[in-house]
């Protein structure tokens, strides 16, 4: 994408209108010999890894190339700029017309011809409109006629890791409502390097019902430990009360985005310890604006409530995201750990997946004015309480959510 | 959870500013007024646009300070790092515990020592003491029985008008409050128009229906150069709705104001498109119907690459149910391009049908559209033969305007109507 990076490179420089100039007149003298030759996404490999869910008389059918199924099939790296397309069958087996709302895909899609313009100076002139053409016939149609079927890419922006994402449909005063995790090839996170049943012995585990819970929370360690298990780490502020599936929907609702087994992104997480272990995940979530992100680290606990398994966790503010030099004994985290922690709540729940939640105590309250210190030696401050989040795999509504008060709620 | 503004249930018809609205629907009240709750010290933002809304047992006051009364206050500017604070005051007065949730505000707020971080340019050693200066000047999440808080709430930048919303709940309520809060700076084109000097009384058309849609149809079908001899951009959508819920149902759906320019400062874009600054507020450019430029122009950026979609609407002499009828142009930018004849101008999507049928579900998830409908009157033209604007932009379209019939109160996605009159889109394809 010419534009965007001419306009990287000038940001950087603060050249002027002649450099500008010059650079323009640079990249318009550049042809391109290439021709657009596409194969058929009909027969692409990735169509064979489509996943089908239906609602009322609605089916749709969802696939995601990867970055190089994307180059093979249209000669065209999308995925270094962002542009994620999605492959969708939709069926309609109904009455009546039935409309699909491109914008819950994405609401900030890209539309068909932008990305044909984004590349266009990579064909060579004469095949520039055939390469429009195949963007447009090949996008998905809004609508689905009555007993009729239509497929096509909607162009969305990459996520890392398996690929999460909702699709409503309406038909006349009806909303069908899916919700689609396509695993994606050649990514695989890191709770999928876990073998979560080999972790606990029959004997460890510890069977309970959620009002007993409580009392487990209050008690559990306070932090996490240095590999040792010596040294103390960050607060284990954060409890997930849910099953794996409500939990996976919950952490894709909110924007937090996987990491892959051994990425370098979790260097520092790995170095928190809990019962000997390392994070069975780690999870995280950018900014909009910059590349400050928050960072979720999920362990396993031998308690089960109810039939839900409950998990304990340590998140924060990396502040030092948006640099590229990472160092451990560098990194920067707010210390005001607490911020984290209702975020995390207020991510949940504005995203509809809280059935309910609660604040309990096990952390041990540090204060801004005599904060502790973790094993890198990095300070944080704390009222000592922990959230415990309880998640649905359905959504559930904002003012449905129940707020059980074990502790009070504010951060005083 | 009702909005209080929308609560207050005053909607003049004939207004000259939409400032003037704010300031009567939001009734200000004076800097610094205490009330006999108990209260932290606070620095309070140094101005007079304090806006407060009450609901049963809880009132908010807000008040955004300027790029240059944040440097008053925190000493160091904010605005530059896409840090704007909002001051916030919540009285609660129940028997109960209550707690503000930020995230309505802005779902990316900033915490107060990631604001002191970035307010100190990422240094690898914070001021420890500025950033508890920071956290003592924010928000805090919880407002006990019969007390009040005040504090600072770190978002991301909005210029020209703020809307947001403050969402306060206790155990067994929720409430949502929403403020639209001008911050000075941008020169707004809809704050100078005479709304109501532009068509005698004589000129407006009260018509029903039928009459609607046949008048829509006879609209000109494309915006024109300035001496109305050469057509634009075609003319693809109309909006009925009142004035104020029009320009409310675009900033709901995260739309910008923006500044017009006139032909002069096209070097002013030129900059713009080339350092990305101010991006989501440059200014555009006059296209023209009915003889006169836009009456409103608003941008909504896209993500933080170099596109946005533009818009631009002109009230007609139409009334349906005695609301106004706008009629607009939107179009998606898809890149920028050079030429000698304007300098730089935005490379459009030619597929304009996409981009107007974007703008419906844009407004529908924002809970704003009532009903929509389709009438004919700017003309098809295909992929193969295009029309083109007055940049020399081809465009392709199945000829239709799309008709949006705006909501005041919140609508669900579910519960709007299709105003049927035999004309559909095309939208589809053969597989």
């Amino acid at each position: 994408m010419i534009d965007i990076i001419l306009t990287k490179l000038l940001r950087k420089s603060r050249a002027g209108v002649l450099a500008a100039g010059a650079l323009v007149a640079l990249v318009l003298s550049g042809c391109a010999t290439t021709v657009f030759a596409p194969s058929l996404p009909g027969a692409s490999e990735f169509i064979q890894r489509g996943i089908s869910q239906t609602k009322n008389a609605v089916e749709i059918t969802a696939s995601v190339p990867s970055a190089k199924e994307v180059e093979l099939l249209t000669g065209i790296d999308m995925y270094a700029d962002g542009i994620q397309p999605i492959w969708l069958r939709v069926e309609n087996h109904g009455e009546q017309s039935v409309r699909v709302a491109l914008l819950s895909i994405d609401e900030n899609y890209f539309s068909p011809l932008e990305v044909a313009w984004a590349y266009r100076k990579q064909f060579a002139s004469g095949s520039r409109s055939d390469m429009e053409r195949w963007f447009v016939e090949n996008s998905l149609p809004r609508r689905i006629p009555p007993g009729q079927s239509r497929s096509g890419f909607v162009f969305t922006h990459a996520s890392v890791g398996t690929k999460g994402f909702n699709v409503d449909a309406y038909a006349d005063r009806q909303s069908m409502n899916f919700t689609f995790f396509v695993p994606m090839p050649g990514f695989r996170p890191d709770y999928m390097d876990v073998d979560f049943l080999e972790i606990y012995d029959a004997d460890e585990v510890v069977r309970i019902e959620f009002p007993v819970l409580r009392e487990y929370v209050d008690r559990a360690i306070c932090c996490t430990s240095d590999v040792s298990g010596q040294l103390s780490g960050d607060p284990l502020n954060v409890v997930i009360v849910g099953t794996p599936t409500a939990i996976r929907r919950s952490l894709l609702r909110g924007g937090w985005q996987e990491t892959e087994t051994g990425s370098e992104l979790t260097r520092l997480a790995r170095s928190h310890y809990y019962r000997g272990r390392q994070p069975d995940g780690t999870f995280h979530k950018s900014r909009p604006d910059g590349g400050e992100r928050k960072e979720l680290r999920l362990w396993l606990t031998p308690i089960i409530a109810g039939t839900e398994s409950v998990w304990l966790g340590h998140v924060s503010y990396d502040m030092k995201g948006s640099l590229l030099i990472r160092d451990l004994s560098d990194y920067q985290v707010d210390p005001d750990v607490d911020a984290a922690r209702m975020f995390l709540l207020q991510n949940f729940w504005y995203s509809q997946s809280l059935r309910g939640f609660s604040m309990a105590r096990g952390v041990g309250a540090a204060d801004i004015g005599a904060p502790r210190k973790n094993f890198v030696g990095n300070d944080y401050f704390t009222d000592g309480k922990r959230v415990v989040l309880q998640v649905s795999e359905e959504p559930v509504a904002m003012d449905e959510t129940e707020i059980i008060i074990w502790e009070p709620l504010g951060n005083d | 959870m009702t909005s209080g503004i929308r609560r207050a249930g005053v909607v003049p018809h004939s207004i000259s500013t939409v400032w003037f609205l704010i300031t009567l629907l939001a009734c200000s009240i004076a800097a610094g007024q205490s009330g006999e709750l108990a209260e932290t010290g606070q620095i309070e933002p140094p101005n007079d646009r304090f806006h407060s809304v009450t609901q049963d047992g809880v009132r908010v006051t807000s008040s955004v300070p300027s790029s240059s009364e944040t440097i008053q206050i925190f000493g160091m500017g904010l605005y530059a790092r896409n840090i704007q604070p909002v001051w916030l005051r919540i009285e609660n007065l129940t028997d109960d515990d209550f707690w503000f949730l930020p995230t309505g505000v802005d779902e990316a707020y900033f915490t107060p020592i990631e604001t002191s971080y970035r307010g100190q340019n990422r240094i690898p050693f914070l001021d420890w003491v500025i950033s508890r200066d920071f956290h003592a000047l924010s928000m805090d999440m919880h407002i006990g029985p019969n007390e009040a808080r005040s504090g600072y709430v770190f978002t991301r930048v909005d210029q020209g008008t703020k809307s947001f919303n403050v969402d306060v709940i206790s155990q067994d309520e929720q409430f949502r409050m929403s403020f639209f809060v001008p911050v000075p700076g941008l020169k707004i084109d809809h704050y100078q128009v005479a709304w109501e000097s532009l068509y005698d009384e004589s000129e407006i058309r009260d018509v029903d229906l039928d009459g609607l849609f046949s008048s829509i149809e006879s609209l000109p079908c494309c915006v024109t150069n300035k001496n109305g001899k050469s057509n634009g951009d075609p003319l693809n959508l109309v909006i009925v709705g009142d004035i104020f819920d029009a320009y409310y149902s675009f900033l709901r759906a995260g739309w910008d104001e923006t500044e017009t320019i006139y032909g002069a400062s096209l070097w002013k874009t030129l900059g713009s498109a080339l350092s990305g600054s101010e991006y989501r507020y440059s200014p555009v450019s006059a296209l023209y119907a009915f003889g006169r430029a836009q009456d409103i122009a608003l941008q909504k950026a896209r993500t933080s690459i170099h596109n946005r979609n533009h818009l631009r609407l002109w009230l007609t002499p139409l009334r349906y149910e005695g609301q106004p009828v706008f009629v607009g142009q939107i179009s998606r930018d898809i890149g920028v391009r050079f030429t000698w004849k304007s300098v730089t101008t935005h490379k459009i999507d030619p597929d304009v049908d996409e981009t107007r049928e974007y703008l419906l579900e844009d407004l529908a998830y924002a809970q704003s559209v009532r009903g929509f409908g389709y009438a004919g009157g700017v003309g098809a033209a295909s992929f193969d033969s295009p029309r083109t604007n007055l940049t020399g932009d081809p465009y392709f379209s199945d000829g239709l305007r799309l008709i949006i019939f705006l909501s005041a109160e919140a609508t669900d996605i579910s519960e709007i109507e299709f105003v049927d009159r035999g004309t559909h889109p095309i939208l589809e394809r053969p597989e």
